[in-house]
């Protein structure tokens, strides 16, 4: 049996004294393609950025590839895209290329200098994502759906393991959006990337994903996938499952 | 080109070009990070120091370094608390540095010549040693953003993307506020206090209008802050002015001038 490549235990959050994450614990193996889903304001969102070490939980331990995550240090094996990760600051000046270089940092280091294999490994992601072409134009400047691809390739520069994403198919259309799973089926499969991806998104859900976790009153919850599912999936697009989900 | 048989004039000119190299460097991080006010906050704080020295009687520009490098670190310890309200640790500390400074200047009575020098900026009063101690903070500041500009860049673009990537965001965000307080200290002799934040920002606005890219951004700032300062001082070389004000209101002309041929060439183009 593989042995999880992240693995929460028992993690307790809570904001400002009110309950978020109450003794939840999740467990990510090598090859998964994992769904998190749950109602709004259920705690997906911060269960990922716990998972990443941007917000230390009150009590659990996280462990990353092995290691407690206080002293993990090889933050490129992880990516993480961020919910509204294309809600930035659209006037600055930088471009497709720059953006991308920005998270070369885990492979440079600190004051490190980029070299040309850096540089070929951004055309490379960056011809991964259909966005080559766009190297040169500022961020600021394309669709929704291209940043969202070049939030997407500067996550892989720095070659992680494991790819979290918090609701990346959110303002995409329906075209886009295949086009975004077949990319993350590409991801899975050939490049053996582990992905977490939080969506709301249960139609292409079931198509691509291996296993789900439901969070709910602060806990986590796996869902088999298959006849569980449909009934899930009918739930949840009458927009009711949130509330009478029975864990 | 009469005016550089004079040393005062070329102490002024090295002085003027050192500063169109950091102000707009440091400013281009400044103004995309949305702290444009930390220049002013830094200057007054600097203002207190200097009316430090004066009081104490030891060299004013140790006293602006001493004040605005604890201002700087106040500034980044306060924003802690204010989370989402970073200007308003700015606002907090531009306060308490203007009370302070007032406070210091009554108490030295120092309401003089010199003083005013410092507000205004000076050509003739750039001394051998003041280029001595602009000289060695402008290569620290140069070298430095050198260095860490992959790291600038990333926290500016997205300060939590740095900070997962492993970047040490909070000493970094420490040190960059401390070398903005340098580079105020090492501009002010010549373009004053008072003007100093518009050539952090000023210059970085004009290059926004036209850059295609983050590296060209700081390239033609720097570009657009010399030539405001070669021609600012010029100009206050022979018509006896204050050489903060023409260097400030050239780099708003050059501003404006940008803005007015972009519109121009867009109704061309469209
Ligand atoms: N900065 C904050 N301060 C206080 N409470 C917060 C803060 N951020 C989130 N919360 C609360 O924590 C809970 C969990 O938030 P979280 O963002 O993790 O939810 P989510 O499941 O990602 O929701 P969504 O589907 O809307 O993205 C919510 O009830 C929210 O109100
Ligand atoms: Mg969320």
């Amino acid at each position: 049996m593989k042995s999880p490549i992240i693995e929460a235990k028992n993690i307790n959050f809570d904001y400002e004294g009110r309950s978020i994450l109450n003794d939840a614990s999740l467990e990510i193996y090598p090859g998964d393609f994992m769904a998190i889903i749950g109602p709004n304001g259920s705690g997906k969102s911060t269960l990922m950025k716990i998972c990443t070490g941007l917000m230390k939980p009150r009590q659990g331990s996280v462990t990353l590839f092995g290691k407690d995550i206080n002293k993990f240090k090889e933050w490129g094996r992880i990516g993480y895209i961020p919910q509204k990760a294309t809600s930035f600051n659209q006037g600055f000046p930088a471009t497709v290329e720059e953006v991308v270089k920005a998270n070369l940092y885990s492979r440079v280091g600190l004051m490190g200098r980029v070299n040309k294999q850096h540089i070929e490994k951004v055309q490379e992601v960056l011809d991964l994502v259909g966005m080559l072409d766009f190297k040169d134009r500022l961020i600021g400047r394309l669709s929704g759906g291209q940043q969202q691809r070049v939030f997407i390739a500067k996550a892989l520069v720095s070659s992680p393991e494991i790819l979290f994403m918090d609701e990346p198919t959110t303002g995409i259309d329906a075209n886009s959006e295949k086009d975004f799973y077949a990319l993350m089926d590409d991801l899975n499969k050939e490049q053996n990337i582990t992905i977490v991806m939080v969506t709301h998104d249960i139609g292409a859900v079931s198509k691509n994903i291996s296993r789900v976790i439901c969070l709910s009153r602060g806990k986590a919850h796996e869902h088999g996938c298959g006849v569980d599912m449909a009934g899930l999936n009918e739930l949840y697009g009458h927009d009711v499952a949130p509330l009478i989900h029975n864990h | 080109m009469e005016m550089l048989q004079y040393d005062f004039m070329q102490r002024a000119f090295v002085a003027g070009i050192l500063i169109s190299i950091i102000c707009p460097i440091i400013g281009t991080f400044v103004v995309l990070r949305r702290l444009s006010m930390i220049g002013d906050t830094l200057s007054h704080a600097s203002l207190a120091g200097i009316a430090a020295g004066m009081l104490g009687n030891f060299y004013p520009l140790w006293g602006a370094m001493i004040f605005s490098v604890a201002a700087a670190i106040g500034v980044e310890k306060l924003r802690k608390n204010f989370s989402q309200y970073a200007e308003l640790s700015i606002s907090i500390v531009l306060s308490a540095s203007i009370g302070l400074a007032v406070l210091m200047i009554s108490l030295a009575d120092s309401f003089n010549a010199d003083l005013m020098s410092f507000l205004f900026g000076s050509i003739i009063a750039v001394t051998g040693r003041d280029i001595i101690i602009m000289a060695g903070t402008s290569i620290f500041i140069i070298v430095s953003v050198l260095l860490l500009y992959k790291e600038l860049l990333y926290i500016a673009f997205d300060e939590e993307g740095a900070a997962l990537a492993g970047i040490p965001t909070e000493t970094l965000n420490i040190f960059f506020t401390v070398l903005t307080a340098l580079t105020i200290v090492a501009a002010m002799r010549v373009v004053g206090i008072l003007m100093i934040s518009s050539m952090l920002v000023v210059p970085v606005a004009a290059s926004m209008q036209i850059s295609k890219s983050f590296k060209s951004t700081m390239i033609n700032s720097v570009i657009f802050a010399f030539l405001a300062v070669v021609l600012g001082l010029t100009i206050s070389y022979y018509f006896n002015l204050a050489p903060g004000g023409a260097i400030v209101v050239l780099s708003v002309v050059i501003l404006l001038l940008v803005i007015g041929t972009k519109k121009y060439i867009l109704k061309r183009i469209v």
